[in-house]
């Protein structure tokens, strides 16, 4: 039985789950009546699930970070979780910002998709949590099975449907290599949970390989492979350039973000927890390297927005995937952890403002060039974006490559932090290309600017702000990802072997 | 296996060995300290070392039957595998 602490601790995951299920009983009531238009009744499932995510940020705020065990240790709940889930939250009620008022225009018909996302988001606050393979395997499957429904979900489009496809083929291709790493690890060791991995893992016999007392390589190296598919790094990112461009804009603004926060704090979580010994640090390594050069050198030669925002996020994953791929330490998670916060201010931005845009047409970055002249506030917001992502000094987005790089450099990953320096300035080249198409060409043709909803503005007012005036005050962001890293190390007393580098 | 859980309900045929080791490490000061009782773990949990041990109790049995073959054959087969 749940004891009271714990029931506590699921509030936020209950009450997603019960508003889930309220506004698809009252979608499906509704949407019967033929009296009623179905556009407007989105507009108000997407309000109401919003405000749902918003109570349940302030479920999970006003929640004392404690750490809890619940039901038989497949959750843990820390203060690193805590955080995590006002990441995740505060990431999906951005996008549903972004799509309330789109609900009445015509690319959403289908009030089911604001049902998968807060569905989904329920299975990233479990994933987040989970301290079991099978808990987090489960979570996993229930985040990805709503993913595949909303690439598919324009079904009058050919590439949404292909893109849909792909998604699932390779998703699912993914979590069978997944599952099979999970029941290696499994068969060899006896047990599942997180900590008694993470014990069993510490007293390995160092430098003995003997395959029948350790946790298999192979097995492993099958779960990062899992996760490097899920967050779209480079050897294995083939999926997400056409599922991104398929996929209607604010569905690709909620896979680029929100899966994101989750399954980096799952797997930091997982390989900082269960397997100390490091196996996986190269293949880290690797993708990491992989994906910033990729991002970089990928991004120059795109002519749609979309597969150019893609591309920009690979590279971004890759300087994500610094924080850890030189050792899981403290200075190395906290720059993930500022990495993924600002990463996720920027692309909500960005994709408020392709959703603004998207009604006239957004499909080349050509067609940006109007902005300049006819509507100078969105440019600067664009070119704001623009020089953050490329990391130009007093923006969000420098704070968060610098810190990267010093924790490399602290961790002793040279490599990493020159690479990642010398990837940086070479995106400098295609971020700043867009400010100049955006300023100094002459659009192909003039088009009427796009009117900038209410919610759309708020979101991008904030984001905007946060962008460009964190660097006033950084400290309680730096407090904040302290205190989220420490309790990831504290845990169990176990991880802090785990910060040798 | 660890769990507790057996397969026909009963407890695990090696949970009271994980019981033991886990119990160490959460009291030991190095974890190096528990490495036995973590080896008697995985022993209960693949029978390495005992079917090691049966291996070279057989294939040491097979060398005396073989032996014993050999100098019921001839001396000079024995010979050949001395050299």
């Amino acid at each position: 039985m749940l004891d009271r602490a714990e029931l506590l601790g699921l509030f936020p995951e209950i009450l997603l789950w019960d508003t889930t299920l309220i506004l698809l009983v009252l979608g499906m009531m509704v949407a019967r009546t033929p009296a009623r238009p179905a556009a407007p009744f989105v507009r108000t499932v997407a309000w109401l699930g919003l405000h749902c995510v918003l109570l349940a940020i302030v479920l999970v705020g006003v929640g004392i970070p404690i750490t809890i065990n619940s039901i038989h240790d497949i959750l843990l709940t820390d203060s690193f979780t805590h955080c995590c889930d006002i990441f995740l939250l505060v990431g999906t009620a951005g996008t549903i910002m972004l799509i309330v008022d789109h609900g009445g225009r015509d690319t959403l018909r289908a009030f089911e998709t604001i049902v998968l996302i807060l569905l989904s988001t329920s299975g990233m606050l479990v994933l987040i949590s989970a301290s079991d393979l099978l808990i987090m395997f489960i979570a996993m499957e229930l985040q990805t099975l709503c993913f595949y429904v909303l690439a598919a979900s324009k079904r009058d489009s050919e590439c949404s449907t292909e893109a849909g496809l792909k998604y699932f083929l390779l998703g699912a291709f993914s979590s069978g290599l997944f599952l099979f790493g999970c029941s290696m690890v499994y068969g060899s060791t006896g047990v599942t949970n997180f900590e008694e991995l993470g014990i069993l893992a510490l007293t390995r016999s160092w430098g003995v390989p003997d395959p029948s007392t350790g946790i298999p390589i192979i097995g492993i190296l099958c779960i990062v492979v899992g996760f490097l598919f899920k967050i779209t790094a480079v050897p294995f990112h083939m999926w997400a350039p056409d599922v991104y461009e398929g996929s209607l804009t604010l569905v690709t603004a909620f896979f680029s973000i929100a899966p994101k926060i989750a399954i980096f704090a799952n797997m930091v979580r997982v390989l900082n927890h269960c397997f100390h010994d490091h196996d996986w640090q190269s293949l880290l390594f690797f993708a990491s390297i992989g994906s910033m050069i990729l991002g970089t050198v990928a991004a120059m030669a795109q002519q749609k927005v979309k597969r150019f925002v893609v591309y920009s996020s690979i590279g971004h994953v890759g300087y994500l995937c610094i924080g850890f791929a030189g050792g899981t330490t403290m200075e190395g998670i906290q720059s993930l952890l500022i990495g993924l916060l600002i990463y996720l201010f920027m692309t909500v931005n960005v994709f408020g403002l392709f959703c603004a845009v998207r009604p006239v047409r957004s499909q080349y970055l050509g067609d940006l060039g109007v902005f300049g002249k006819l509507h100078p506030l969105f440019a600067i917001t664009f070119s704001l974006t623009m020089f953050s992502y490329a990391g130009i000094p007093p923006l969000a987005g420098f704070c968060s490559k610098f810190y990267l790089f010093f924790g490399a450099i602290r961790c002793g990953a040279d490599v990493l932090a020159g690479l990642g320096v010398v990837t940086s300035v070479i995106s400098c080249f295609y971020y700043l290309r867009l400010v100049k198409l955006m300023y100094f060409d002459l659009p192909g043709e003039y088009m009427i600017p796009p009117r900038l909803d209410r919610d759309n503005s708020i979101v991008l007012a904030i984001t905007v702000a946060c962008i460009t005036l964190m660097f006033l005050y950084t400290s309680p962001l730096f407090l904040v990802t302290h205190y989220m890293a420490m309790g990831l190390f504290a845990e169990s007393g176990v991880g802090f072997s785990g910060s040798v580098a | 296996m660890a769990s507790g859980f057996g397969i026909r309900g009963f407890r695990g045929r090696c949970y009271d060995l994980f019981m033991d080791f886990r119990e160490c490490m959460t009291h030991c000061t190095i974890p190096q300290d528990c490495t036995e009782l973590r080896e008697d773990y995985y022993e209960c949990l693949h029978h390495a070392k005992e079917l090691k041990r049966w291996y070279r109790i057989d294939k040491e049995r097979q060398r005396q039957e073989k032996e014993a073959a050999a100098k019921g054959a001839g001396g000079k087969e024995e010979e050949e595998h001395k050299s």
